[in-house]
């Protein structure tokens, strides 16, 4: 009795603790749908915006964050990349100091972390590519710039010889395709204050039509990206404003500029320049703070030579004899310039897009969201185009942070789940790492004008 | 001495009910039994029960199991790091009658002990958490009758608490760290017991435990970018957090089935609704205090021990139990993967030679598989949910020495 008691407990005790040791049920991914949407070959062309560059420099930890990766990453499927270490391909603005904002360039490079990859990559966004260049650049000396002195070796990063980024995007017999091409034909232009030419429509309509011709051959799907309004980014909006309150509070009658056509000269009152109607770029930053400076300071102190008919014993930027530098200001004839050319484009790119029956996306209701007093909430993060604090546009203040990217991949996945009749899910944005780079070792000052190092975004576009 | 580590929550909320191991053994039914100086701890109307002068002495080793996957719709794993912890007891009754005795004890009734990898998905939530409280009861029983006994006492309590985790610098790159200490030297609280023999087989006990209020006080450390500190938007300075232990009542039967056979149950209750929320308040009235909802309910433990004497000198041990967790699963987090929780135990308990005795037992816990839905529980500077499953498990190994004195 008392030997079949302790074998009966003993029986059912290790019965409990088989029942109790039993592993934990299985629980697999839940499934999506990429609807008719085939992903096997994904190819992206474009320019910076494809890269993945922020801060004015491409690197690793930014790239990991570029729309088609993430895109990638949502349908699992393969994407690679021309990868750059930290900090870049060079001249990445990092956060010195908060209060002032203060910007320091890193003017150290990193080196190429993929180049022994066996393919051409997934993504062959070059920062800097033209509309032209998809169809012609084989190499630094081949590209657009390179006929304006500026030979961009990130095309020999990228394209490594095999080709141009159309031919290596056809040669990889793409399923897939995002094209987001044109920016640049445009927005430099507008970056260095009228001062670049920007691609004729004609020209524009040429040679969008032989790209999206020669794509549509590959039988791929497409998803094109559309011009976005850059007026409505920090690039264009934090300076001006700055300057109107500076103006106003000194007082003088507004800002004196250099203009391209006659009369030469022109004034840009303080509320022109308040509410965005004269446009002054990121990069006037440190000419802004010395407006009214009668020692010639912005011209000696970044060995820049004195423009005939200037006399810099006047004061900087208040008057006519010492003007503030026409690259700097968009004034309403340029910012019409810009806003004919951009309809024009988009026109175009639409135009081809519906006859082949492909979808574009259209950028403005997002640029025009972020503007806006209450900015952009997704994923419990308010963005907006404020510069540094909206989040959505990294220190140049032209191209996104890596959660601005997520967004930017979201209204592509918008588009293909629209477009395929599929169910990818958005990504997270808010499970995206923050991106502004501080540095170890260099401020918005007073009327919120960050203290931008001369010429630290000259190569914000190429 | 037994090094005095404890910390980890073993059962629902972060209670720990390892005092002693041959309690352990039966699985926790023990307030109607009561019968060694851990009496202390479940139900101190049972120190009329001890003659002369009793000393028990233990620890436990508690081994936890924690892994978390998700966040849905991913199905990642992370694992929480693995960690022995040793909550000790020392418990001392002397009776100066056969009607009257005292005692005097040292225990860990709460606490908890999660460290999760640096850089884990959840490190907003959750990177090390420590919170261990330590009981001081003084204890007095006296028994009118003799099949009656009841017994008061007054609990002096101090406690610790370490709370880390990262804060998002977003939009900058990187993460802070956030570093939360503090203590209090002063808590109390007070116990009551009562045991009632009808007959001789027959055991029925009674067993209350109040809440015990810390006031926390410590520091806030966060460290991070210097950019960001310059401008203070990392909070440093002192801080005050209140946290309350909740209440227990328990009822418990003990039955002897036959002269080898002690089959006993416990009803416990334990009022968690005295967490609802957890506040860390800065003494900087310009730094803003910190609140996250808890919202734990009152819940119960359901405990079943057996004791089988082979001889006058050796008894085979065996419990089960079933632990209620007090959270709604929305308000799990990985400072605590809560969950309901069964519990299963052997052990032995021995005389070795006059006057002195040796108890050890095993107790493996196995908790139920926790899915969260719908999360109230952010795990990005967004409003992400920090839906997942989580599973857990652990090993405890307890033993408890114990010398009686005539």
């Amino acid at each position: 009795m008392k030997k079949l008691f302790i074998c009966l407990s003993l029986l059912s005790f290790i019965a409990l603790a088989i029942i109790g040791c039993e592993d934990y049920s299985k629980i697999t991914a839940p499934v999506f749908s990429t609807g008719s949407a085939d992903f096997t070959r994904f190819v992206s062309i474009g320019n910076s915006l494809t890269m993945g560059e922020q801060s004015s420099s491409v690197f690793e930890a930014g790239q990991m964050y570029s729309f088609g990766n993430l895109i990638a990453k949502q349908v699992g499927t393969t994407y690679a990349q021309a990868t750059f270490s930290d900090p870049g391909t060079g001249g990445r603005l990092e956060a010195e100091k908060l209060d002032p904002f203060t910007l320091y360039e890193n003017t150290n490079q990193g080196v190429p972390t993929n180049l022994t990859y066996p393919a051409p990559y997934n993504n062959l966004g070059v920062k800097g590519a033209f509309l032209y260049d998809v169809l012609n650049a084989r190499s630094a000396s081949t590209c657009y710039t390179a006929n304006f002195g500026v030979p961009n070796p990130l095309f020999d990063a990228v394209l490594r010889g095999l080709g141009t980024q159309l031919e290596l995007a056809v040669a990889q017999q793409p399923t897939f395709v995002t094209l987001w091409i044109g920016n640049n034909d445009i927005l430099a232009f507008a970056t260095r204050g009228g001062l670049f030419p920007p691609t004729d429509p004609a020209v524009f309509q040429d040679q969008y039509t032989q790209v999206l011709t020669a794509l549509n051959g590959t039988g791929a799907q497409i998803v094109i990206g559309g011009m976005p309004n850059a007026l409505l980014t920090p690039y264009f909006t934090t300076v001006g404003p700055g300057i109107g309150l500076k103006l106003q509070e000194i007082p003088v009658p507004g800002l004196v500029y250099q203009t391209t056509g006659a009369p030469g000269i022109a004034l840009a009152t303080p509320s022109q320049l308040l509410y965005d109607s004269v446009l002054v770029t990121l990069s006037a930053s440190a000419a802004a703070s010395l407006l009214g400076d009668t020692n010639g300071l912005y011209y000696s102190e970044n060995g820049i030579p004195v423009p005939p008919g200037v006399n810099t014993s006047y004061p900087f930027g208040l008057t006519p004899e010492n003007p503030f530098p026409n690259g700097f200001v968009l004034d309403p004839s340029e910012i019409a310039t810009y806003m004919a050319l951009r309809n024009g484009y988009n026109q175009i790119i639409t135009g081809l897009a519906t006859s082949m029956n492909y979808s574009v996306i259209n950028w403005d209701d997002l640029f025009n969201q972020l503007a806006s007093a209450e900015g952009l909430t997704v994923n419990g993060i308010t963005y907006s185009s404020t510069y540094v604090e909206g989040n959505f546009f990294s220190l140049d203040g032209i191209h996104p942070t890596s959660q601005g990217y997520g967004i930017v991949a979201n209204e592509f996945i918008k588009a293909i789940n629209t477009k395929y009749n599929a169910s990818i899910p958005s990504v997270d944005v808010s499970t995206i790492p923050g991106s502004l780079v501080f540095t170890g070792s260099v401020s918005m000052g007073k009327y919120g004008i960050p203290n931008i190092p001369q010429g630290a975004l000259d190569h914000v576009l190429f | 001495m037994l090094g005095i580590f404890p910390g980890i929550l073993l059962a629902g909320g972060f209670q720990i009910n390892e005092h002693g191991a041959k309690p352990m053994g039966l699985g926790g039914a023990f307030t109607a039994i009561a019968n060694d100086a851990s009496a202390i701890y479940w139900n101190v109307a049972g120190m009329t029960q001890l003659d002369g002068t009793n000393f028990l002495l233990g620890t436990a080793l508690i081994a936890p199991n924690a892994k978390f996957r998700g966040v849905t719709p991913a199905v990642d794993v992370s694992y929480m790091k693995s960690d022995v912890f040793f909550p000790s007891h020392f418990f001392l009754t002397h009776s100066f009658s056969k009607s009257f005795a005292a005692g005097l004890g040292f225990t860990t009734p709460y606490g908890l002990g999660t460290e999760w990898d640096a850089g884990w998905i959840g490190r907003y939530l959750a990177l090390k958490t420590q919170l261990t409280t330590y009981w001081v009861p003084i204890t007095l029983a006296y028994s009118p009758v003799e099949n009656l006994s009841i017994g008061a006492g007054f609990v002096y309590s101090f406690a610790d608490v370490t709370i880390t985790r990262n804060n998002s610098q977003t939009p900058f790159e990187g993460d802070a760290y956030v570093k939360l200490d503090g203590s209090d030297s002063f808590g109390y609280g007070y116990v009551f017991g009562l045991m009632y023999k009808p007959i001789k087989e027959l055991s029925i006990g009674g067993s209350f435990r109040s809440e015990v209020e810390y006031k926390f006080e410590g520091t806030a450390t966060t460290t991070g970018a210097s950019q960001l500190q310059e401008v203070g938007a990392l909070p440093n300075g002192d801080i005050t957090a209140k946290l309350t232990t909740p209440m227990n009542i328990v009822g418990g039967i003990a039955v002897q089935v036959i002269p080898q056979l002690r089959l006993s149950a416990d009803f416990e209750w334990i009022g968690w609704s005295s967490y609802d929320s957890l506040n860390v308040n800065f003494v900087d009235p310009n730094i803003p205090d910190v609140s996250s909802g808890r919202l734990y309910k009152d819940t119960y433990i359901i405990r079943f021990g057996a004791q089988y004497d082979v001889t006058d000198e050796f008894s085979l041990l065996g419990g089960v139990y079933y632990d209620k967790m007090p959270v709604d699963p929305d308000y799990v987090n990985p400072t605590l993967p809560d969950t309901d929780r069964l519990g299963l135990s052997v052990g032995v308990d021995a005389k070795l030679f006059e006057g002195f005795g040796i108890s050890g037992s095993y107790l493996f816990i196995r908790g139920s598989q926790l899915e969260v839905t719908n999360s109230n529980e952010i795990y990005t500077p967004g409003n992400s949910p920090f839906n997942g499953t989580y599973n857990s498990s652990a090993n405890l190994l307890s033993i408890s020495l114990n010398y009686h004195l005539q």
